[in-house]
């Protein structure tokens, strides 16, 4: 049944994803018909397929939409993969990439670069500045977390939490000390934001997530295992110490190149792997590929509707994945209660 | 209906094309721009002096005046963060922001749909002379020289007068800007502010002269300042409930502004240095000359 299951949603999410990203290329504050989608992307090749376009709908469908939309796509995917593979790897539900200081690593050295006034690489400054500060938290709790040549999950996870704490207390204290401007700059950067997306940005975050992305689901059955437990795991063949050093990896790739171009975007990495673990179960194998795709299509549609909901105007992105995903989780769970499944 | 075309293109054509140097040290062609969006609400007040307010077809959220100009326009949100894609959707063939009002990022984005972006300095450096530089530089980018010429005499003149009044003052008062929207979120206003060269303008001392830019206010600091007037935003004053409320700001009323009851109102974009910077400042002297 489960199996069955899992193919259906797959097909199904696949399915409702492609027709996501058409539709957002085509919408936004400026109009572009399907049509029209269709001929900027065949002119690109030297196309002419009949269907007019004006020089302004080719400039922002190739050089904003196009990479927004794809950067939604693998930001989401990212953050909520990273989400499912913590979930497994804690043996918690509530862990999540927030929770073990990658995104407060990030915010407080994107602080330090903003009150520092550091701008060595230009409009690149704040997003080194995010992926150097993930990185940075996530090789720390793991260090921490070493014991005779063993890592200890629990107390990498009492780590992340000691480690988040310090760092949203030296974000405070740049919060604190920054002149107005400063001050925006770090506001909305925790926010969130889809809107500087760009080829260069993407060019520099989606082969880092793509790591992730895609070579997390080779370590699913190394996860199953580790959900009875790290000697059982042991006992089934799992080299535990090295499957925990990739997986750590992966999700500081996952969430620290995502963070550090569109800031923070919460929820996703929490929520995705839940909603698909009610459907299909706990296998990680079915809940990898398919967290990805349900997190793409989150940010996505949050995405859209934060750019057309004001528009011309758009509300920051990080808003919208609660606003959209609370309420459908809640739901979700009132489903779940009702079944007796909880 | 050729005619009409023909003789549309001509006037449209870069007959009267200039070239402008940004802030950010990039090149603007100007040619007769018909549809502005203008993120900078003293930008907005400018343009709308100079009586091409009509042309503009989208604002950020904070500019709202004048009126007829603000209403008319497409909000494109918030005035520090305007989305890309929002502006190259009202088609603008100039976009006109201060530095602070327009990321690097931003203005590339709007660049690549081939959309001029002029970034004017900041409105609030060097005051009334930054004024008047901004006055000047959108009057030659809009062809409006002449009323830019007028606009800035008429500065000059408000504040000639200005100096005349000051000169009956008594003493220079030590004035102190408080931002607040209520209790515990207040703001000290140091140099190169809207508030300081309002403080200036006015023949004061800002007592927050100990900082440059913002930093947030504690008691301590208040008391130290020790103010004989105190400016707030009107929206601020209202916020926090009146005269009778400013007062109970922590540190307010062990300052000799407080023990006089010397609060006093200021316009809500006093922080942004526009064309009603001088008549801002005559309302208050006039207000302050009845608590010294």
């Amino acid at each position: 049944m489960r199996g069955k299951a899992t193919g259906l949603a797959f097909i199904i999410l696949l399915g409702v994803l492609i027709f996501t990203v058409v539709l957002s290329s085509g919408l936004g504050a400026v109009e572009i018909a399907p049509l029209q989608v269709l001929s900027i992307l065949a002119s690109q090749f030297g196309l002419n397929i009949g269907v007019p376009f004006t020089e302004q709908q080719e400039a922002v469908f190739i050089a904003l939409r196009l990479p927004r939309v794809l950067m939604g796509l693998f930001i989401g995917a990212g953050l909520a993969v990273s989400g499912a593979a913590m979930q497994g790897l804690f043996r918690n539900p509530l862990a999540d990439p927030g929770l073990l200081g990658i995104s407060s690593g990030a915010s407080f050295f994107v602080g330090l670069a903003i009150i520092a006034n550091i701008s060595f690489a230009g409009i690149w400054t704040l997003p080194i500045a995010a992926f150097t500060g993930s990185v940075l938290a996530i090789i720390l709790i793991y260090s921490l977390a070493q014991h005779d040549r063993k890592t200890n999950i629990a107390t990498m996870l009492l780590a992340g939490i000691a480690i988040n704490a310090l760092c949203e207390a030296g974000t405070g204290l740049f919060t604190y000390l920054s002149t107005d401007e400063q001050l925006r700059t770090i506001t909305f950067w925790q926010m969130g934001s889809l809107g500087g997306a760009s080829w260069s940005s993407l060019g520099s975050a989606a082969p880092l997530i793509s790591l992730s992305v895609l070579g997390m689901p080779f370590l699913a059955s190394a996860l199953n295992a580790l959900l009875l437990g790290e000697s059982n795991a042991r006992h089934l063949g799992v080299s535990v110490e090295k499957v925990k050093w990739v997986i750590v990896a992966l999700i500081g790739l996952g969430v620290g190149a995502g963070v550090a171009v569109a800031g923070r975007i919460g929820f996703v990495g929490l929520v995705i792997p839940h909603v698909i673990r009610l459907f299909v179960g706990s296998n990680h194998r079915a809940v990898l590929p398919l967290s990805a795709i349900a997190g793409a299509l989150l940010l996505l549609w949050a995405d859209l509707i934060s750019r057309t909901i004001v528009s011309p105007a758009e509300l920051p992105i990080g808003i919208l994945t609660s606003m959209i995903g609370g309420p459908f989780f809640l739901y979700l769970l009132l489903q779940a209660k009702k079944k007796g499944r909880l | 209906m050729k005619i009409i075309f023909a003789l549309s293109i001509f006037i449209s054509s870069p007959l009267f094309a200039a070239t402008f140097t940004g802030v950010d040290g990039k090149k603007v062609v100007v040619s007769n721009p018909q549809r502005l969006v203008v993120i900078n609400s003293s930008s907005v007040e400018i343009i709308s002096a100079l009586g091409k307010g009509e042309k503009i077809v989208g604002v950020d959220a904070g500019s709202q005046f004048p009126e007829e100009v603000t209403k008319k326009a497409q909000n494109l949100g918030h005035p520090y963060r305007p989305g890309a894609e929002g502006v190259i959707s009202l088609k603008p063939d100039l976009v006109i922001a201060n530095e602070e009002n327009m990321p690097a990022a931003t203005a590339e984005q709007i660049r690549s749909a081939k959309i001029q972006v002029l970034v004017l300095e900041n409105s609030a450096k060097d005051g009334l002379e930054g004024l008047k530089r901004r006055v000047t530089l959108l009057g030659d980018v809009l062809e409006a020289k002449e009323k830019a010429l007028e606009l800035n005499k008429e500065i000059e003149a408000d504040v000639a007068a200005l100096q005349v009044e000051i000169k009956s003052l008594k003493k220079t008062p030590k004035i102190f800007f408080l931002y607040a929207h209520g209790p515990g979120t207040a703001f000290i206003y140091g140099q190169a502010t809207g508030s300081h060269y309002l403080i200036e303008a006015v023949g004061g001392k800002n007592s927050a002269d100990f900082t440059t830019g913002t930093k947030p206010l504690t008691a301590e600091a208040m008391v130290q300042a020790s103010p004989d007037v105190i400016i707030m935003l009107g929206r601020g004053l209202k916020a926090v409930g009146g005269v009778e409320g400013a007062l109970k700001l922590s540190g307010v009323s062990l300052t000799p502004a407080g023990k006089n009851k010397a609060i006093l109102q200021v316009d809500d974009s006093i922080r942004w240095i526009g064309p009603r910077f001088p008549g801002f400042a005559k309302e208050l002297l006039q207000e302050m000359k009845k608590t010294l």
